[in-house]
């Protein structure tokens, strides 16, 4: 009978461990060289874990969510009169589903997708307001082209962010240089529907210190010695 | 043998409390001294489920409860897993609460908490056993409890619910101060560690009289003491007491013959911040403390509160749907939080010598817990003490700190894990 005992807790081991399950000590046995897997008293089969958080289930759960206040909504509006502001809040609560139920439930691994669903909802929430209230000259003349181009530039942003390899200073000076030219974008857009000519006025006063900015973050990318004396300075 | 039954006043809470991974769940084991035929094990489960027919219930959903229907088929035995204790899957497992499962010599039983609790469950599996060496050599075993006579009718008694027959209508405010949580690196795949300490009852026992204790007091004195130690590396929650959490079996203060449900808890509470225990300290502090709780009034009045708020017309009148929701909210937060880890003692398995020479060892193991990384369970039976830790974080020291404290006490420990 070979009895092996771990030297730092002092307690005797079963035969089939090589190790003390307590302090992880091996067990040294002149006796017995390797531990002895025919005492394992435990199966080798590992039995199959049920899957973890049911999604389809989730979603259908988050569909009902909303549609239960949109229903009670719509029953009110129906029985105040007849459908006169039920659609506001039922275009707003599926506007906020797609906001929040879109990345809990679908977890799209790049936000892409849950980007281009965000704007999506806005302009879609926005153009039935419009087409509730006024008509479409507004929305299609200023907030479309605005939200279009706020989407694009926010998705070529994250492009950058994510995925183009280069330097840390070097990508600030990107992103400052698109935020640049968003806000023109943006000062083009108002200015055409305004009065139908385009000039540059506040966006230039914004959009040249950003531009200096990222000469600036460039140069002390490059400027090896610069960037040390900064950091030793600035660190937190 | 009703057709349906009523979840009993502890059970209810379990199946709300169950989310798609975790469910409460135990198990207890007999190792024989020969390989378990699958065939023999089949039909010995099959007349013992006729004796026991509580466990041949499945649970189902109705409009205000859920509700124990019953069947007239047992479940088949299933080989076992290393990874032992996952979840029942109620709607594959041919809807049972419980599952039986052999490996070379070992007999298991797993039991989802809401149908019986470790008193129960251990009197099934020893029925079984016995029923099993039956039909092995023709020789009966002679019936004594825990051993049902499986010729006998199933008895009524055996299925009420002791709770509410016992309460009475004067009940304890529940209030108590929230525990310290213990914490640590969690497993990976959420692994459930099996840490067994196998001990010579009799060298235990004289130990216990040395310090003038019990073998509960003594093991919950070193938990005590093994959680202190790791309390004192934590910076969390320097101000909360140490608590563990000690289940009591009621039917060794009433006279129920239930195998359901009927057992209660005591939180032993230690204010480290006080100052410092000795081991001795710590052994009177708990059988002093135990003393005072498990007293027939004390622990009436403390479960007398759970009938009273299953009573409630308010939480009866709600559907299943909301209560769910509620308990599952209520066991959430509440569930864990006035304790930092279970200490369970089943105490000595009595059985009649013809099964004593047949049965190498009895085993007793807890499911994780939802959130306490470490439980214990403890049963003596053939001689040999087993101690089993549950863990599910990597961090070893408390029962270390507990089976090397044991082994300066003079206790030898022979220590398995899977």
């Amino acid at each position: 009978m070979i009895l092996s005992y771990c030297v730092e807790c002092g307690v005797e081991l079963a035969r089939n461990l090589g190790k003390c399950p307590l302090c992880g000590t091996p067990v040294l046995n002149p006796r017995q060289p390797a531990p002895d897997l025919s005492e394992n008293p435990n199966p080798d089969v590992f039995e199959e874990a049920i899957s973890h958080m049911d999604r389809g289930y989730a979603r259908q759960l988050a569909v009902v969510a909303v549609l239960i206040p949109m229903l009670i909504v719509l029953g009110i509006d129906l029985i105040d009169g007849g459908g006169i502001w039920s659609p506001f809040v039922m275009g707003a609560l599926g506007m906020l589903w797609c906001f929040f139920a879109v990345p809990l439930l679908f977890r799209p691994k790049k936000p892409y997708l849950y980007i281009a669903v965000d704007a999506l909802a806005l302009c879609g929430f926005l153009a039935l307001v419009s087409a509730l209230t006024d008509g479409f000259s507004w929305y299609l003349g200023v907030v479309m082209p605005l939200l279009v181009l706020t989407g694009l530039m926010t998705l070529m942003m994250l492009l950058v962010y994510r995925r183009i390899e280069m330097r840390r200073l070097h990508r600030a000076a990107i992103l400052m240089l698109l935020m640049a030219a968003l806000l023109m974008g943006m000062e083009l857009i108002l200015d055409l529907n305004a009065s139908g000519k385009a000039s540059l006025s506040w966006s230039v006063y914004a959009g040249i210190p950003m531009l200096v900015i990222s000469l600036m973050l460039a140069g002390i990318e490059q400027n090896k010695a610069l960037k040390e004396a900064i950091r030793k300075r600035l660190f937190i | 043998m009703p057709s349906w039954l009523r979840l009993d006043n502890a059970a209810k809470i379990y199946p709300a409390a169950r989310t798609k991974n975790w469910m409460s769940i135990y198990r207890v084991s007999v190792t024989l001294k020969e390989d378990v035929d699958p065939a023999l094990l089949q039909q010995a489960l099959d007349n013992t489920l006729k004796r026991i027919p509580l466990f041949a219930y499945r649970l189902r959903r109705g409009l205000f409860w859920h509700y124990f229907d019953r069947q007239d088929k047992g479940p088949l035995v299933e080989p076992d897993a290393r990874n032992i204790l996952m979840p029942l899957n109620l709607t594959q497992n041919r809807d049972f609460l419980f599952r039986v499962r052999y490996h070379r010599k070992r007999i298991s039983l797993e039991v989802f908490h809401a149908l019986a609790d470790g008193s129960g469950a251990v009197s099934f599996l020893m029925t079984l056993a016995a029923e099993y060496l039956f039909l092995h050599d023709g020789k009966r075993i002679p019936a004594r409890l825990p051993i049902l006579d499986t010729r006998e009718k199933p008895r009524e008694e055996e299925w009420e619910d002791s709770f509410p027959k016992y309460a009475r209508d004067v009940t304890r405010p529940r209030g108590e101060d929230p525990a310290w949580r213990l914490r640590g690196t969690p497993e990976p795949h959420g692994l459930l560690r099996i840490v067994t300490g196998i001990m010579p009852t009799e060298r235990l026992l004289s130990v216990a009289r040395e310090n003038k204790t019990t073998v509960t007091s003594l093991l919950a004195a070193l938990m005590l003491q093994a959680l202190m130690n790791r309390k004192k590396e934590s910076r969390r929650g320097r101000d909360r007491p140490v608590k563990l959490s000690l289940p009591v079996n009621l039917r060794n203060i009433y006279p129920s013959k239930t195998l359901r449900n009927f057992s209660f808890y005591v939180n032993v509470p230690v204010r480290m911040d006080y100052g410092e225990y000795s081991l001795d300290d710590l052994i009177a502090l708990v059988s002093h403390y135990m003393g005072i709780e498990t007293m027939e009034p004390m622990l009436n009045a403390r479960f007398s509160a759970n009938v009273k708020a299953e009573r409630n017309p308010l939480l009866r009148a709600a559907p299943l749907v909301i209560k769910n929701l509620a308990l599952k909210a209520v066991f959430s937060v509440t569930g864990e939080r006035y304790m930092t880890s279970t200490l369970t003692n089943m105490g000595r398995i009595a059985m009649p010598p013809e099964m004593e020479q047949r049965v190498e060892r009895i085993d007793l193991v807890l499911g994780r817990a939802r959130k306490t990384p470490l439980n214990c369970a403890v049963l003596s039976a053939c001689g040999k003490t087993m101690v089993t830790f549950s863990i599910t974080m990597r961090e070893t020291d408390v029962e270390r700190d507990f089976f090397t404290s044991l082994i300066r006490l003079g206790v030898p420990v022979l220590i398995e894990s899977n």
